[in-house]
């Protein structure tokens, strides 16, 4: 895979931890000043970005192994995504 | 449940602490977490594992951010040992919710032994030297070592054993909640013939996605408190940036000895308490 996939998978998981910093930190400054429905929101949409972060990336570089017909490296990506669809399913349970 | 400002500011501290630690000795953190959340906090242990894999995915994505682009990841064996490790963790997470907090404790308590140990080991230890050209097969590759400043071929030898090893790390990882990358990166290195560099940032890729195998298992228990996670997650993003800092900076042979002897110390603390 070329390093160009690379760095857009570094950005991805970038963007992802990025995004969770900020939804949990302005709720962790809301819980402890106004609290409220909304503070608990944006610390859990928080915590489930961070959880999907990881696993939008094994979705990127399986699209790009298909892209590229590459597979052994398709099916490895497949077999990654249906595990965390299986921990999903039991979590939801 | 009232959480107090100092309380947080405590568990913030501790991620930090974790976080720095993480950063210099590659190390996900959460073995120090885990412990200071369970021992300190009076946390359930079930608990202080959710908060440290939520951690884990943390630090895994801000690393490996950091590190995409300069060839050491290693994407394609990845992908192959994450079926595994995300195997291990899903069947550490399922584990988890069946067994007791004492058991829980005494098997982090031997688990932190057995890296305190591989730490101790590491202490003196180098990356071997390999010179010429070496047929990279399907899984090696290529990466330039600063060290030896030029371009290093390797070949993944063992791949069944690497599979193994990276369940097991997986299902420790689910289990209590560390990262599981200090079990990963010595049996790669030793006997897959994958330099250091590589099966380290190729493992702080993985724990990533195998903390996300179970992770979800955790919060839909409850067993993720979202203000202590949160407060967690930010001082590990904190403590990551300083132990970076630190790490360009200071020879880390001392510090793996000092650590070792914190592990112990934990551990110890553990197996006394369950």
């Amino acid at each position: 895979m070329s390093s160009r996939v690379e760095v857009l998978l570094g950005r991805t998981l970038g963007i992802g931890v990025a995004v969770s910093t900020v939804l949990l930190a302005i709720g962790l400054v809301m819980t402890l000043t106004v609290g409220g429905p909304v503070a608990g929101g944006l610390l859990n949409a928080g915590l489930l970005v961070l959880m999907g972060t990881p696993m939008t990336r094994v979705l990127i570089s399986c699209v790009e192994y298909i892209r590229e017909r590459d597979w052994f490296f398709a099916i490895s990506g497949i077999a990654v995504l249906l595990v965390l669809a299986v921990t999903v399913w039991q979590a939801t349970r | 449940m009232p959480v107090s400002l100092l309380a947080i500011a405590g568990v913030i501290g501790l991620g930090a602490l974790g976080g720095m630690f993480g950063a210099l000795l590659g190390l996900g953190g959460g073995v120090f977490l885990v412990p200071a959340l369970t021992l300190v906090y009076g946390l359930p242990f079930r608990q202080a594992a959710g908060i440290g894999l939520m951690t884990v995915i943390a630090t895994s994505s801000v690393v490996s951010a950091q590190r995409a682009g300069d060839g050491t990841i290693n994407l394609r064996l990845g992908i192959v040992l994450e079926i595994a490790t995300t195997l291990g963790g899903l069947a550490g997470g399922l584990t988890a919710q069946a067994l007791s907090q004492r058991t829980l404790r005494v098997t982090f308590g031997m688990v932190a032994i057995a890296i305190a140990i591989v730490m101790f080991r590491q202490v003196k230890k180098r990356t071997m030297l390999r010179q010429g050209y070496v047929d990279p097969g399907w899984l090696g590759g290529e990466y330039f070592c600063e060290e030896h400043r030029q371009v290093l071929t390797y070949r993944v030898r063992r791949l069944p054993l690497a599979l193994a090893v990276s369940f097991v790390a997986g299902n420790v990882s689910g289990l209590l909640g560390i990262g599981g990358g200090i079990l990963k990166v010595p049996a790669l290195t030793t006997w897959c013939g994958v330099p250091l560099r590589v099966a380290a940032t190729t493992s702080s890729l993985m724990i990533g996605v195998t903390a996300a195998a179970s992770a979800p298992l955790y919060y839909t228990a409850g067993d993720i408190p979202p203000t202590y996670a949160a407060a967690s997650v930010l001082g590990v993003m904190m403590g990551t940036r300083a132990g970076f800092w630190i790490a360009a900076r200071a020879s880390s042979q001392w510090l793996k000895l000092l650590l070792g002897l914190v592990l112990v110390f934990v551990a110890l603390m553990m197996v006394v308490r369950a």
